[in-house]
């Protein structure tokens, strides 16, 4: 390789990591939030603030109620005296199970009980969890007190593949690594090219005997490199969390490389849009943040409307989640992985080509 | 030596802070165009009621009782209902990414029914890809009651739960939502802002300039906040009319202690955007800070999606420091729960109490080291 280049590319990257306030921030903050997301997030329903009305004399309900405190899914909490509605609406208790004001034995009696539970539904999504929690605890009392009639019939019974035991790091994990990767090398490719435009130094280099091709890979590929040391590190911390790795590592590093020079070049491409850093960091944020909406990796893309749906196929975050999910949890299945990988080096060349072509703009 | 603080030189600081947003159209676009934008787009975007999960069925019964439980299923709408060969072909699509979960029903699923023994119906889910896994089961579980009632008509149980949903009946997910998103929104992008612009003035040495005259570093800071904070104020009540107007959520709390839990907030996200702006003193540095401290961890650690009651307890107590935490609280309850005062005294004074620390942390470093 020319020397030319590699000198470029030592000094792009002593500049990019000699101030140890970006090493940290390209090294150590990845692993650190990855730690943080992989052992914080859960949407698991969990800690539900149950408080119970009912009258004291109520045999039935203190035994439903201790059972909704033995699930593991609710924590009692005793509010004291007054309406149950008031109890959730200061955030006293998060669901409120009232009995039958006669009591549930003589309610049952005369064949028309009903409990109710109120929830707090400000988190529809959790709201919705915890009565089917309920309704599963009460069921399961009744079947043990022996008030059903006959055997349960008919149950699905629900088998998360690949995390049997639903566990939080292997469902986050995956995809917030990939999100980690892509905040990364986006934001330091754009800002290193606006800077120098900024500071006149681009034109420096562009006078210097370097050829414009030169310059353009002396932009990309330190970035590229950084990013790929990022890889080990993030991969690391999945696997102390308890994240199996079932695909290969060549597949891994290869999906990475062609993710991370993706993103590059995006990165690039959005500075050559740019007049100075703070454009650079705008139009970045403008590709980023939607990027990571649609990603998959916080919420559904099934359930975005169509036009959204249709944005994502252009987001090769989203392409990359598939995969790095599909050879952490999965395997290597190449009929799988490759046509996304595919798509994704094709968002990749168009985002090269562009960039590119606007560089060449610039010199002209 | 003046004064700590001079309302003048501090106005003085304001009005020149102003003539650079009015002559750098990207800021007035971005602090008003972009949240509303990006408010619209995620409302739109974000629902958390299942919708055409694709579904494979392997029904290896082929009875009455087997289609019509798949009759159920595919009727409800949640579901792209596509057949598999068998079971194993169902889960091996799973792996090969070609669908989301599956329903396989066994032989003699029928027959051992109309017998009266318990018979299952077995759903594997893709638990790679959570943000699916967690509402299909939830919903499969929630339909379970339904199925078995129209499957075998069996007896209702003596005692029913019958669920009130306060806040929001119909648990619509908008209003669920979008309260939230305009707290992240309008978070990050005023922290964003000021990191920006006060960083700007550190790299090009121009803040340099601005010490060395008789302004104060309080001056400095409370006339740069001034008019950014009065600009994502106007950004607040663009989106404000948004959630109301487009996406039709109630509002039942007070104005005046919205407007006022807003203002707390705008401190507290600029007076962070600050400490990062003080401590990088670089673009490069504030910009990767800000969104690394403000992108991911006010949309995951907030309360908006995740809930922090299913937090481990380390985790719950980390997240206090997290200004959208406290302003996500207020949005939600204001928005649905027509609280009393005192039940917000908490989050408010919470949010008081960072946006205090961060000024002072600012002000701290502005004033020991003025040599990067």
């Amino acid at each position: 390789m020319n020397p030319t280049i590699i000198g470029f590319i030592r000094k792009e990257l002593i500049q990019a990591i000699r101030d140890p306030r970006a090493r940290g921030m390209i090294f150590v903050m990845p692993v650190v939030q990855l730690l943080i997301f992989g052992v914080a997030l859960s949407s698991e329903i969990r800690n539900v603030r149950l408080a119970v009305s009912a009258r004291p004399d109520d045999a039935f309900t203190q035994r439903l109620a201790d059972r909704f405190y033995a699930s593991g899914w609710f924590i009692p909490v005793t509010p004291g005296e007054g309406d149950p509605f008031d109890w959730v609406r200061s955030g006293r208790a998060e669901a409120v199970l009232v009995a039958p004001p006669e009591g549930a034995a003589r309610a049952m009696a005369r064949d028309k009980g009903s409990y109710q539970l109120l929830v707090d539904s400000l988190n529809s999504v959790r709201a919705r969890g915890v009565e089917t929690y309920a309704q599963a605890v009460l069921a399961e009392h009744l079947r043990d007190e022996h008030l059903l009639s006959g055997t349960p019939t008919f149950r699905f019974s629900t088998r998360v593949l690949y995390n049997p035991t639903g566990d939080t790091a292997i469902f986050m994990i995956p995809g917030t690594l990939c999100l980690m990767l892509c905040l990364v090398t986006i934001i330091l490719t754009s800002m290193s090219m606006a800077m120098e435009r900024e500071r006149g130094t681009l034109e420096t280099l562009l006078a210097a005997p370097v050829a414009p091709w030169e310059v353009l890979l002396g932009k990309t590929v330190p970035y590229v490199i950084l990013g790929m040391i990022d890889l080990p590190l993030v991969l690391i911390v999945a696997v102390a969390l308890g994240v199996p790795v079932r695909g290969p590592l060549w597949l891994i590093g290869l999906s990475t490389f062609i993710f991370v020079c993706t993103t590059v070049s995006i990165g690039f491409l959005v500075s050559s849009y740019a007049k100075d850093q703070q454009q650079a960091m705008l139009s970045s944020f403008l590709f980023v943040f939607p990027s990571i909406q649609l990603s998959g990796v916080i919420f559904p893309i099934e359930n975005m409307p169509h036009a959204l749906a249709w944005i994502a196929w252009f987001n090769p975050l989203r392409y990359f989640v598939i995969v790095i999910r599909h050879l952490l949890l999965k395997g290597g299945d190449l009929g799988a992985v490759l046509p996304n990988l595919a798509a994704m080096a094709a968002l990749g060349a168009v985002a090269l080509c562009w960039a590119g072509y606007r560089f060449r703009q610039t010199l002209n | 030596m003046s004064s700590v603080f001079d309302a003048r030189r501090a106005m003085s600081i304001a009005r020149k802070e102003t003539w650079h947003i009015r002559r750098d159209p990207v800021t007035l676009i971005v602090s008003l165009g972009l949240p509303v934008l990006l408010v619209l787009f995620f409302g739109f975007a974000i629902n958390f009621d299942v919708k055409s999960v694709d579904l494979l069925v392997a029904d290896g019964d082929h009875s009455r009782i087997s289609r019509e439980l798949i009759e159920v299923v595919s009727a409800s709408g949640y579901f792209n209902v596509r057949r598999a060969a068998s079971a194993a072909a169902a889960a091996d699509a799973l792996g090969a990414e070609k669908g989301k979960a599956a329903l396989i029903i066994e032989t003699g699923f029928g027959r051992e029914l109309r017998a009266g023994k318990p018979v299952e119906a077995q759903v594997l889910l893709d638990g790679a890809d959570n943000s699916n896994a967690g509402i299909v089961s939830s919903y499969l579980a929630s339909a379970e009651g339904a199925v078995r009632a129209r499957l075998t008509g069996a007896s209702a149980p003596p005692v029913t739960l019958r669920t009130r949903f306060l806040f929001n009946p119909e648990l619509d997910s908008h209003w669920f939502v979008v309260p939230g998103i305009f707290v992240i929104v309008v978070g990050l992008i005023s922290s964003l802002l000021t990191a920006l612009t006060v960083a700007r003035e550190w790299e090009n040495g121009s803040m340099e300039i601005l010490l060395s005259t008789p302004v104060r570093p309080l001056e400095i800071i409370a006339g740069k906040l001034a008019p950014y904070m009065a600009l994502s104020f106007a950004a607040i009540m663009l989106v404000y009319g948004l959630a109301r107007l487009v996406f039709g959520v109630p509002f039942l709390g007070s104005h005046l202690i919205f407007a006022l839990a807003t203002l707390l907030f705008l401190a507290a996200t600029m007076s962070q955007g600050l400490v990062i702006s003080v401590v990088t003193r670089q673009q490069q540095l504030a910009f990767q800070t800000a969104m690394n401290t403000g992108m991911m961890p006010i949309q995951l650690l907030s309360g908006f999606i995740f809930p922090i009651e299913s937090m481990p307890a380390l985790f719950q107590w980390i997240t206090m420091i997290l200004p959208a935490r406290w302003y996500m609280i207020l949005t939600r309850s204001l928005f649905l729960r027509a609280p009393d005062f005192s039940m917000l005294l908490g989050p408010l004074s919470a949010l008081m109490g960072l946006t205090a620390v961060f000024m002072l942390i600012a002000w701290r470093m502005f004033k020991t080291d003025l040599e990067p």
